[in-house]
């Protein structure tokens, strides 16, 4: 039984993996306003100021998706991180969810 | 034992070096795999819009730009069995075929079964960008076999601002880049098969005869390529090209009787501007900094590269070299096309090389993603905005303009003057009947006789003129000559103004006025400026756009008053004078807009420095000249003088408050809903009817933005009767 208990170094990666999870799922709520704000700003540059409900109903599209996207993330990622966690797929998941969120983030600041 | 324990460190030292490198290393994998997601992401982005820029330009009926009409009118003419390149242009039309003919004859079949739209050459153009995207990307796997560094060249080309804005345009440079880009893929593919140099030179001479500066960079890249391979393979090359294209070049110019050579040489030989080069390089330097670095480090560095360089560094050079063609007179953006390509096969090649090198490849790939990031903006800003604007030039959904100047077309009874939207006629079936910008170049070196359009013009042949007024450039000062835009001026009077293009008729002197009229008969003022591309309204201000550049339409005053100009005034003047509709009582002109557009420099006579107060002037003083400056922090509008006459606030002073709302009144925008403008409410303080003062037509939607020609009552008055 005692070699089941983590060691410390199982507990930092436990906390890691945990904290992880936590962050990308905050900064997936953040970025259902980030790609709003850039799905609307593409929409305005093509549309025009005028197109005043056809922008409205695009934003309000862009955060359901983005809200359920965001709320399939954390949740499947989470079940996928509790399966997987402390292998190479889990570290690997994360590495890419943070990537993806980080070009979103980059691309607010460019369009 | 010494000796033994040193070894022992050593190596443990010598293991945790090791470790620490395959650390970094597997580290430098992770970074990567982030860059590339990061990278992808952008990609995808700016793929989306220039899918989007696609669907919304392909669909859209008018042009887009002014060389769209030309190609149309050509495959017109080219399906009638017609010449397209004539030697003699001394009568109608007054056409230039540029270019050598296979675009033209790729959109003859097309124009024959269908009729002209400019639907099936937007489609070519836009099938052949994505093409060239695929075969950018297919060179580098060629080169490197590297999936994901060919589809980073294949897609950053497709996100560079001027190819999105060009892959849309019934223009031949797509075609011409594509069948280039066939023809050098094939080299990098089988370098050593005979039918591959047989079937690029064709593919290369192809894309010589849709477009003649397509002879350098490619032609060269693959000499220089198969140099490297087996030196009688190149020779062959040169002699394949040089021959067949020699022999087609012959041929049409016998057919022709030399209107090929006219053409197609004699005719873009334009003038060439240093400062246009700069300009335009100046701006891809703005739109493109990465790449280019990019470049310039791999023509300096590359040389120690054995594979892709041969291939990549000589079309890199080729394509610099063709650039330098956009300091002539009349270029654009389409000279970028080739060095594009070239920037975006150099970006595929670096991350293809550093492959085995994981932190340099992030780096580099964040590089690129940070220089997407750019383009996309300026594809947005740049491009997006430009195209909205041409579809829907006033913003509103409903939008008729283009329907309305294709109706003016339509209903003509006589040949019409066009330029920028010369295409409108092609739609119509009606034959162009002259390319202004081109028989203005060929005018301006003395190979053309203009004296017949000039007689022409005189004569009223034409019963409608359209002229495209771009802001912040007067393009119309190239496209027409000077002796033309004088005899518009004097035997046309502008009456409309619909997307921007200013809409001439022939001048009725009994009911317009002479071209020179100073002041309407009757009137107690003077007018203040010329007004030769008509006047603006706007909630009672007057906006008068005389023809020329800036700090050259002089501005006078209208009546003897005193002049006043604020401290911070830098682009206008107020004049107080006696009411002349009201004895007695005093009134204020306000003359505005007399400074630079983009750096504000004053155009107000040094007579009258900020800050002068009560300053006798007499009736027709010079005080300036029109400017495009239009208030801080907006972009400048075309050269001209606001001008409003005010009511004087309670102490007899200028109306501060008046001239605050005057100027932050949206323009050239939409007023929001249920604002009104000034003039409309019931702002005391609002701008009083110039009309009366003036002697001119007055506008018949007071208060709303609207362009009139400038027309005095007495003279309407007299018609009337």
């Amino acid at each position: 039984m005692a070699e089941d208990k983590p060691s410390a170094r199982g507990w930092g990666l436990r906390l890691l993996a945990i904290a992880l999870w936590a962050g990308t799922s905050a900064l997936g709520f953040v970025e259902i306003l980030v790609v709003r704000a850039i799905v609307l700003r593409i929409f305005v540059h093509f549309a025009g100021a005028g197109s005043y409900w056809g922008g409205h109903a695009l934003g309000v599209v862009t955060a359901i998706i983005m809200g359920i996207a965001c709320v399939g993330v954390i949740i499947a990622g989470g079940e996928y991180h509790v399966k997987h966690f402390g292998k190479p797929e889990s570290w690997q998941l994360f590495r890419r969810t943070i990537a993806v969120e980080l070009a979103v983030l980059l691309l607010g600041w460019y369009i | 034992m010494q000796a033994t324990l040193e070894k022992f460190h050593r190596r443990r030292i010598q293991d945790r070096a090791g470790a620490l490198k395959r650390w970094v290393a597997l580290q430098g994998m992770h970074v990567e795999d982030v860059a590339k997601i990061v990278l992808v992401v952008f990609l995808a982005v700016a793929a989306a819009i220039f899918a989007l820029h696609a669907l919304l330009a392909v669909i859209y009926r008018y042009p887009i730009d002014y060389g769209e009409g030309p190609l149309v009118d050509q495959a017109m003419r080219l399906a009638a069995g017609q010449n397209i390149y004539r030697t003699d242009i001394s009568s109608p039309p007054y056409t230039i075929s540029n270019y050598p003919p296979l675009f033209v004859l790729s959109l003859a079949p097309f124009v024959k079964l269908f009729g002209p739209s400019f639907l099936p050459g937007r489609l070519i153009s836009l099938s052949c960008t994505l093409a060239s995207s695929f075969l950018l990307a297919r060179i580098v796997y060629a080169l490197s076999r590297d999936r994901f560094a060919a589809a980073v060249s294949g897609l950053l080309f497709l996100a560079v601002p001027y190819v999105v804005g060009w892959s849309i345009h019934v223009r031949v440079d797509m075609l011409a880049l594509a069948l280039s880009l066939a023809g050098l893929t094939v080299l990098a593919r089988w370098p050593l098969a005979r039918r591959g140099l047989i079937v690029s030179a064709l593919l290369l001479v192809a894309a010589v005869y849709t477009r003649q500066s397509y002879g350098l960079a490619a032609p060269l890249a693959a000499f220089a390529w198969l140099w490297t391979q087996a030196r009688r393979r190149a020779a062959a090359l040169v002699a394949l090209v040089g021959g067949v294209g020699l022999t087609l070049f012959l041929a049409l110019n016998v057919l022709t009787q030399g209107g090929f050579y006219f053409n197609v040489v004699t005719a873009n030989v334009n003038e060439f501007g240093l400062e246009r080069l700069r300009w335009w390089l100046d701006g891809l330097l703005e739109v493109a900094p990465i790449l280019l670095v990019l470049g310039g480090f791999y023509l300096f560095l590359g040389l120690r590269q054995a594979k892709p360089w041969p291939l990549l560094g000589p079309y890199l050079v080729g394509a610099c070299l063709s650039t330098l063609a956009i300091g002539k007179i009349g270029s654009t953006i389409n000279y970028f096309l080739e060095l594009c390509a070239a920037l975006s096969l150099v970006a595929g090649a670096l991350v293809a090389r550093n492959r085995e090198r994981p932190w340099l490849r992030a780096a580099l790939l964040v590089l690129l993603a940070s220089q997407t990031g750019l383009l996309m903006r300026s594809t947005l800003n740049w491009r997006v905005e430009g195209l909205r604007q041409r579809v829907s030039p006033t913003w509103d959904p409903q939008d008729t303009t283009f329907r309305d100047l294709e109706w003016l077309v339509k209903t003509a009874d006589g040949p019409i003057l066009a330029d920028e939207f010369m295409g409108l006629l092609a739609l119509q079936k009606v034959p162009l009947y002259i390319q202004p910008f081109e028989v203005t170049q060929l005018a301006n070196d003395g190979v053309w006789d203009q004296t017949p359009v000039l007689e022409s013009i005189r004569r009223h042949e034409f019963p409608v003129i359209l002229i495209h007024n771009f802001m912040g450039w007067l393009g119309y000062k190239e496209r027409w000559t000077p002796e033309m835009l004088v005899a518009i001026m004097e035997e046309y009077v502008p009456t409309e103004l619909l997307a921007d293009t200013i809409v001439y008729r022939p001048r009725d002197v009994q009911r317009d006025g002479p071209a020179d009229l100073e002041a309407c008969p009757g009137a107690p003022w003077r007018l203040p400026t010329r007004s030769e591309l008509g006047a603006w309204w706007s909630s009672r201000q007057l906006t008068f756009m005389g023809q020329g550049y800036e700090y050259s339409v002089p501005v006078y005053a209208v009546a003897d008053g005193l002049l006043t100009r604020g401290a911070d005034w830098h682009d206008k003047v107020a004049i107080q004078h006696d009411d002349p509709l009201r004895p007695g009582e005093k009134v204020w002109t306000y003359y505005g807009g007399m400074a630079s557009g983009e750096d504000a420099w004053s155009f107000v006579v040094s007579d009258f420095p900020p800050g002068s107060e009560a300053l006798p002037v007499r009736k027709g003083h010079l005080l300036g000249y029109q400017g495009q400056w239009f208030r801080k922090g907006a972009e400048p509008i075309w050269v001209h003088l606001r001008f409003a006459v005010l009511r004087p606030a309670a102490d007899g002073s200028f109306p501060a408050e008046a001239l605050r709302l005057m100027e932050e009144e949206p323009w050239p925008g939409v007023r929001p809903p249920g604002v009104l403008a000034l003039g409309q409410g019931p702002l005391e303080e609002g701008p009083l009817d110039p009309s009366p003062y003036l002697g001119t037509v007055g506008s018949p939607v007071m208060g709303r933005r609207t362009w009139i020609p400038l027309r005095c009552q007495s003279l309407e008055s007299t018609q009337g009767r």
